[in-house]
């Protein structure tokens, strides 16, 4: 037998939060029963030959034929729990009060511990079975609406332009597998089509004007402006450590409309393969509320010599001060290099030097090596159009000659093009009139035609058939058609709607030939657009915001507080896991490379906090691995060595072997530990020595109870074996623990763990080997269900086993290569039917 | 955002009082026809924290001054230190001890956060909740503000099943999304909206035949959906429905400006913290909370201060961020530790005394202009959280506040044992703001409570 054993998924990432320090009762791990990996686990217990017999013994007395105490009567009740809702109740109660230890009553005596487990061993598949049941949707897809991603990207895609559409929707609804685009999880209510609505008719106030054509501001600099900026900084026209390129338009510059930045730079580069400057320029201030500017561009500029460099951006998208406020800057651009700013990598000391006047000033001493970048000039232009009105309004709003003649026949010209677009489908001409009967009920109350037609347009984006990925369909299961079958590839690999090349291919049914299906795979994950994806679907999979979650303890490590470096250590630390993903994706290499790769993605923050040789740049790139590394630090590749996941299941000041143990059992091996029974009572820590055991010690004392113990040698290994690595994700060989009085304390490392299986293993690179020699079918099994549950948007079903097992087979004889993978979901059946 | 730098709807505090204040019944609601005139409007609050508190009763109580619940009894009790903010508002609280939702008893410790107002057992019911209390007063008050209720959260949205981040659920039992971001709230209750007044009011009335002619054709392609997507699809036309109540009330509130609001009123507004500054932010949403009843933008409002999701959520920072060391759920968990029970105790004192200063800003401000009572008096409230200790569903922390003038009586410490449901103090509170006197499993109302 095998299920997708899944209860709820947060209640793992809860549970096991807190679970250092205390103990639960055991429940007997469903999950356990489904591994592929053919280890012998414990089967369910029969009912009949050996619960039964348990019940009889324990329970009956009371609950039986005979009496019924409390009204509660055991021998007669169903165990067919999926088709017995009323007898799912019951067995719930039984359970609760079991785990609770109320049942039997004391004078009955305590179950003993292997009639409890008994129990338990049953009742807890058995529910967990019919829960699973009762939420299932017969294995289809729910009809689902776009979430934030898909919605803002939608938007940007249809009407051609990046602004945020989406700033005021409340966060979506999150599925019991972690997943943001499920269907049964993303609710709809009142306030979020208040906000779809708002956000349309913003967007098309802005998309379609009636102003006549705006003044365009032409600016250009020579010189950066002087003076004292915060933080110390001052303007110069060779940005470097503690100086920026910085220049303001007072009153003259638009708030609306895309706008050009363009830069003549000189770059010099004083060692080969050495640093780099790296060009940052932002946008945009808020004096009021000290909103920090917007960037528009971060680039690493690797070649030395002269450059002219151009950058477009859409001004509302910048923080833009309110004009005629106090402290008022106008619009600030600041162009700053900012190769090792916060001074991690170089020379911080200063030098005096004298200047144009021939007094002395104190300036960050440079070092030889130093990168430099001076600006020669900048250029700021904007509103930028080609014609009036712009792009995004004609192409709506097209040019026609019926426009004057025929309002109404216009209107309709105008739907019967973008209504095939906006529903992702043909329409037909009935829906397209009921627009156009719409716009003429409107227009005599609007002054202007545009104003009338913008809620015209209104109305089509507030309609399921945009909002929802709509696949009518009756209770029978069906084919996808070719336009239902590119939507949900197009928001499977880019988190959008089709593009001209989808639709075509769906106009003329050839999207629905496999081979056509593969092919448009590898275009569009050679797209930039597939990064939404990566992000999206690594985020989701990997819960890699978890480590902003965590605050790092500054006390244990010094230097790790809040600061500007270490923003920016986060955020490349943040970027590690959806780049190596996107590397994988990109160069189709086997998912083992989750494991172990020969490669880790770097740049010179990364490189430096995980002590590699230095790399020069802010990109990340992939470096390789050395083969035999002297230092220890450098023993990474894969997902576990990387920082965001040691960090995020870390407390802040240590490591946290249960939660990493989760990890690895929830999002690589998709075997999450069973939650904890409720009402578990804390463990009494007697010892007030506690803090100063090492973790092994403190799992030992909890899991001297032979009821966490059960549980625990399941889970304890997983994440002892990772002990090499602190919270920060570095190597270490001694552990620092914060006591607390505060004072720190130094632990011996010990890296020893003994495995579910009875192995022992000690250090990472050992888990690793053991993952891939031992554990590799349920790893890509583990694959196949992640990818699947995303690419569908719907939770995995009884029902789906065999088709999972399928694609598992398929994954392997492809030697586990991800973008083969890929392909083998869309051309799968499951994924091309309703 | 630049109409709050640019605001030229400035009043002073008591001409919008009168204007939008209670007073605001006489000339506005002249236009409205559902709207009853209140003299004196009845309100209702209910704030929410996860995981429990640090609880040092009996013998072997390691602690006893950081137990949450009071010394003594009745009137003659003493505050801890964990409730010791509260001191200064004895008069206009009581504390609640032993009660607990009876059906939630049995679920697991920490899937109850979804149940706090709704007491309803959603785990045997495949995490279908039931409504919640807030949202039964918001019903009948439904029409009468320009908001029926304010639904706030730490975490905003939903969350997930059993890890909700709203504290409220409609009719149909389905979680109301939770705002989140102080600036958004703000813009809803008190931004300038569209400065365009002429087009505003076309709008309005062209997104009632618009939500019109959207349902139309939605009721067509119901009936080629199967029985999933149809169950989907209802969420879509029930929310289609609502907007469009929204927008038939919005026509008739659009000729009365949003209220204004002064400098000394946005004092303890940081409209743009967020969750990385707890203290900032939790009274910020406090004080959005005290704004919109001062404004009589809403009766009812809700806030969840943090979620039962705790590892995956903001609020679960909270402590960290407050120099108390531990996550949240992790905290909570030491309750019974030696080296856990002080932090915990300081992090339900850092609480309290956010809650406290809540207190205080309704108690300063009058009911109503010239009116003797408070705004406080007027409010019922309840505070609290649906564990004891962490993983434990009973005997949950609790304090009652406010609602004076609506006739509770405060002053006490009240020990319950487990036949009374929680749901009796609801319907106390329910009955008290004129809603009903009875909610979910109530068994009755609690005379104890009034005066």
């Amino acid at each position: 037998m095998g299920w997708f054993a899944r209860g709820s998924h947060a209640i793992f990432r809860l549970a096991w939060e807190g679970c250092a320090g205390h103990s639960w009762r055991v429940v007997r791990v469903l999950t356990v029963l489904i591994l592929s990996s053919g280890t012998a686990f414990p089967a369910v217990p029969d009912f009949v030959k050996e619960v039964r017999p348990v019940l009889e013994r324990r329970c009956f007395n009371c609950h039986g034929a005979k009496e019924q105490k409390g009204k509660v009567r055991l021998d007669t009740l169903s165990t067919d729990l999926v088709k017995d809702a009323r007898s799912a109740e019951m067995w719930q109660e039984v359970r609760a009060v079991i785990n609770l230890g109320e049942m039997p009553p004391k004078e009955e005596g305590a179950l003993a511990e292997a009639e409890r487990r008994m129990l338990l061993d049953w009742l807890n598949p058995t529910i967990a079975h019919a829960a699973k049941m009762a939420q299932s949707k017969g294995g289809r897809v729910v009809m689902r609406r776009l979430n934030r991603r898909e919605y803002q990207n939608t938007m940007r895609d249809l009407l051609g332009v990046e602004l945020d559409y989406t700033r005021d929707f409340p966060p979506d609804g999150v599925s019991t597998d972690g997943m943001l685009n499920n269907g049964s999880a993303l609710q709809m209510n009142a306030i979020q089509l208040e906000y779809y609505l708002a956000a349309a008719r913003k967007a098309l106030d802005k998309m379609i004007t009636t102003e006549p054509a705006p003044k365009v501001f032409k600016h250009r600099f020579e010189k950066s402006t002087d003076g004292k900026f915060p933080q110390g900084i001052s303007g110069s026209n060779e940005p470097g450590r503690k100086s920026e390129f910085i220049v303001r338009m007072r009153n003259d510059y638009p708030e609306q409309g895309q706008f050009r930045i363009r830069l003549k730079v000189h770059v010099e580069i004083p060692m080969a393969n050495g640093p780099v400057p790296q060009l940052h320029v932002r946008v945009g201030y808020r004096p009021d509320t000290l909103v920090d500017m917007g960037t528009l561009v971060r680039r690493d500029l690797n070649k030395a010599g002269a450059h002219e460099l151009e950058f477009m951006g859409r001004i509302e998208n910048f923080p833009l001060p309110v004009r005629g406020q106090g402290k008022y800057p106008g619009l600030v651009v600041m162009v700053a290099n900012e190769y090792d700013r916060h001074g991690t990598f170089g020379q911080t000391k200063e030098k005096e030097v004298k200047d144009e006047k021939g007094r002395k000033r104190k300036v960050p001493n440079e070092g030889a090596e130093y990168p430099k970048l001076r600006v020669e000039w900048l250029e700021f232009e904007g509103p930028i159009f080609e014609q009036w009105p712009p792009a995004e309004h004609r192409r709506i709003l097209f040019d026609s000659d019926q426009r004057e003649s025929d309002e109404a026949g216009y209107a309709r010209a105008v739907m019967a093009r973008f209504l095939p677009r906006a529903w992702r489908r043909p329409v037909e001409a009935t829906e397209v009139a009921r627009f156009t009967e719409f716009f003429k009920k409107l227009r005599p109350n609007f002054p202007t035609f545009e104003d009338a037609m913008r809620e015209v347009l209104v109305m089509a984006l507030v309609s399921p058939d945009f909002l929802y990925l709509m696949e009518p369909a009756s209770e029978k299961k069906r084919p996808l058609n070719a336009h239902e079958l590119a939507s949900r590839l197009s928001y499977f690999l880019w988190s959008s709607m089709p593009d001209e090349t989808l639709r075509r291919l769906a106009d003329t049914g050839e999207l629905l030939k496999p081979k056509v299906l593969a092919a448009q795979v590898d275009r569009m994950v050679a797209d930039p657009k597939s990064g939404e994806f990566t992000e999206a679907f690594v985020t989701q999979w990997l819960d890699a915001d978890a480590m902003h979650r965590v605050e790092i303890d500054a006390e244990v490590y010094k230097g790790y507080g809040p600061s500007p470096r270490n923003t920016l250590l986060w955020e490349a630390i943040r970027r590690e896991p959806v780049a190596f993903f996107a590397e994988i994706l990109q160069r189709d290499l086997s998912a083992r490379n989750f494991i172990r790769s020969e490669f880790v993605m770097l740049n010179d923050l990364l490189a430096w906090h995980y002590q590699f040789p230095a790399v020069h740049g802010g990109t990340i790139r992939p470096v390789p691995v050395p083969a035999k590394p002297e230092n220890p630090q450098t023993r990474r590749g894969g997902l576990s060595t990387q920082a965001a996941f040691l960090m995020g299941a870390s407390t802040g000041s240590d490591s946290h072997p249960i939660k990493r143990a989760v990890f690895v059992r929830e999002r690589l091996l998709d075997d999450p530990p069973a939650p904890p029974p409720p009402n578990v009572p804390d463990l009494e820590t007697v010892d007030p020595k506690i803090a100063e055991l090492s973790i092994r010690e403190q799992l030992k004392l909890h899991s001297n109870d032979a009821a966490c113990a059960d549980c625990h040698r399941g889970i304890d290994g997983w994440g002892l074996a990772m002990e090499e690595y602190d919270a920060l994700g570095r190597w270490r060989d001694r552990i620092t623990r914060r006591l607390p009085n505060r004072k720190t304390i130094q632990l011996e490392l010990d890296a020893v763990a003994t495995m579910p299986d009875g192995r022992e293993v000690e250090g990472m690179e050992a888990l690793k080997d053991y993952l891939l020699a031992v554990r590799e079918d349920q790893i890509a099994r583990a694959m196949v269900v992640k990818l699947l549950t995303y690419g569908l948007g719907r939770t995995l079903e009884f029902s789906d086993e065999p088709l999972v097992d399928a694609l598992t087979k398929q994954f392997k004889r492809d030697n586990l290569r991800m973008r083969a993978l890929v392909k083998t979901i869309v051309t799968s059946e499951v994924f091309r039917t309703k | 955002m630049s109409h709050i730098a640019t605001q030229s709807w400035r009043l002073d505090r008591r001409t919008f009082l009168r204007g939008a204040g209670a007073a605001l019944a006489l000339p506005a609601l002249d236009c409205m026809a559902t709207a009853k005139p209140v003299a004196a409007p009845r309100r209702l609050a209910a704030v929410y924290f996860p995981f429990g508190v640090s609880v040092q009763m009996g013998d072997k109580a390691k602690r006893p001054e950081w137990n949450w619940f009071p010394q003594g009894e009745g009137r003659d009790f003493k505050f801890t230190k964990n409730l010791q903010p509260l001191e200064a508002h004895r008069d206009h609280v009581t504390v609640l001890g032993g009660l607990s939702h009876p059906k939630v008893r049995r679920i697991g410790g920490h899937d109850s956060g979804d149940t706090f107002l709704t007491g309803h057992n959603i785990r045997a019911d495949h995490l279908v909740n039931t409504q919640s209390m807030d949202q039964v007063a918001a019903a009948k008050f439904a029409g009468q503000t320009r908001f029926d209720s304010l639904v706030m959260s730490t975490d905003g949205g939903v969350g997930e099943p059993t890890r909700s981040s709203t504290l409220s659920y409609n009719r149909h039992g389905r979680p109301i999304p939770a705002l989140n971001q102080p600036q958004q709230i703000f813009d809803r209750l008190f931004g300038a909206g569209d400065a365009d007044t002429a087009r505003h009011a076309r709008r309005l009335k062209s997104g009632g035949s618009l939500l019109d002619l959207v349902l139309e054709d939605a009721a067509r392609v119901r009936r080629h959906l199967g029985a999933y997507d149809q169950q989907k699809f209802d969420e879509y036309l029930d929310s289609v429905r609502q907007v469009e109540q929204r927008v038939e009330r919005a026509q008739k509130w659009m000729h009365i400006p949003k209220p204004g609001l002064t400098d000394a009123d946005r004092e303890l507004l940081q409209l743009e913290s967020d969750s990385k500054v707890p203290r900032e932010y939790i009274a910020t949403m406090y004080e959005l909370m005290h704004l919109a009843f001062l404004t009589d933008s809403t009766r009812v409002a809700t806030y969840q201060i943090a979620s039962m999701g705790d590892a995956t959520t903001l609020g679960g920072k909270f402590p960290q961020l407050l120099g108390l060391g531990k996550h949240l759920h992790g905290l909570c968990h030491g309750w019974n530790r030696e080296d856990g029970i002080e932090p915990l105790g300081k992090w339900d004192q850092f609480l309290a005394g956010q809650f406290a200063t809540f207190l205080d800003r309704m108690r300063r401000t009058p009911a109503a202009p010239e009116s003797e009572a408070s705004l406080l008096d007027q409010t019922t409230i309840i505070y609290g959280c649906s564990n004891s200790t962490t993983h434990n569903n009973n005997n949950y922390p609790l304090v009652l506040a406010g609602g004076r003038g609506l006739g509770f009586q405060h002053g006490h410490y009240l020990k319950y044992d487990n036949d009374t449901p929680f749901a009796n103090v609801f319907a106390t509170m329910l009955q008290q703001t004129g809603v009903t006197d009875r909610f979910a499993d109530s068994t009755g109302v609690l005379p104890e409570l009034l005066g």
